[in-house]
């Protein structure tokens, strides 16, 4: 129950970032919203990291690439390209967007690990195109 | 001028969807990092990359926005640190719980609230019609049968 709850409130708050980056962006270039919303998030980041007392020792190589490929895809990219959204088409459709994450997530996986799509994960995607279809449609 | 609004749209859709492939990209990575790694300490390290990368390419951004006096700074520096809590949380939650659980929520969740809150606080700012409610419900579906089915 408590790991529900806890998924749940990590879900509202998602949902109130991209608010408040919407917020930022209206007055803001989407670059600058990028790169002050980065400070406050290492701050964040570094200052949990250490209450909980974790070890930053032992990463090898691979793990520096990966977490470098991760700060590349997640802070860096997507963040600037989640603010360009929603500066230039709001939030009401940028977040539903962000819905796709999953399907995106299946077909890299598809693509690039070899895993395997059954026939409900196509009704699945089939089903997340055409609702962005309808959505492209309503918010023009 | 209709051109160019058009031309806008078509891009704020096109950088929305490579938020959302982006994200899903960084998704499949986190999850075979932290396999090895603790997830809180591949969160600090990628954030301080993330700092000095965003700062070192959106500098001029920065500067002209100071030049020109804008505000929206202190909302800015709020988004970053409701973003990390998220992190956090969802991270807590995989610790209570399996995968299996948590991504369905999150899939279903994210969008639901981001769209409830556009609805209530941005109603007069962004057009919301029965189409983005009946297009998200597809879009949420969509990624549920996915999550639900492949334990993304």
């Amino acid at each position: 129950m408590l790991g529900v709850g806890l998924a749940v409130a990590s879900a509202v708050a998602f949902a109130f970032t991209n608010y408040y980056l919407r917020l930022a962006s209206r007055d803001l270039r989407q670059g600058s919203v990028t790169a002050w919303s980065s400070i406050t998030g290492f701050i964040v980041a570094i200052l949990i990291a250490v209450g909980f007392r974790e070890s930053f020792a032992g990463i090898d190589g691979w793990g520096w690439v990966s977490i470098a490929g991760i700060a590349l895809v997640w802070f860096i990219i997507g963040r600037y390209l989640m603010i360009m959204g929603l500066r230039l088409i709001g939030l009401s459709l940028t977040g539903p967007m962000m819905g796709t994450i999953p399907i995106w997530a299946l077909l890299l996986a598809f693509f690039f690990l070899d895993d395997q799509i059954g026939w409900t994960q196509v009704v699945g995607v089939s089903m997340s195109t055409f609702g962005l279809i309808v959505m492209s449609r309503a918010g023009r | 001028m209709q051109k160019r609004t058009r031309v806008a749209y078509l891009a704020g859709i096109a950088a929305a969807l490579g938020a959302a492939a982006s994200f899903g990209g960084a998704q499949v990575l986190t999850s075979a990092t932290v396999e090895t790694l603790s997830p809180l300490v591949v969160l600090a390290i990628a954030q301080a990359i993330a700092l000095v990368a965003n700062w070192g390419l959106f500098s001029r951004d920065v500067y002209l926005d100071l030049k020109e006096k804008r505000r929206g700074y202190a909302i800015s520096l709020l988004g970053g640190t409701i973003s990390t809590v998220a992190f956090v949380l969802v991270f807590s939650a995989l610790k209570e719980v399996s995968v299996v659980i948590v991504a369905p929520i999150l899939a279903g969740g994210v969008p639901i609230f981001t769209l409830l809150l556009s609805f209530l606080l941005l109603r007069r700012a962004e057009k919301i019609t029965a189409g983005t409610f009946v297009g998200a419900a597809f879009v949420i579906g969509g990624a549920l049968l996915v999550t639900t089915t492949a334990g993304v």
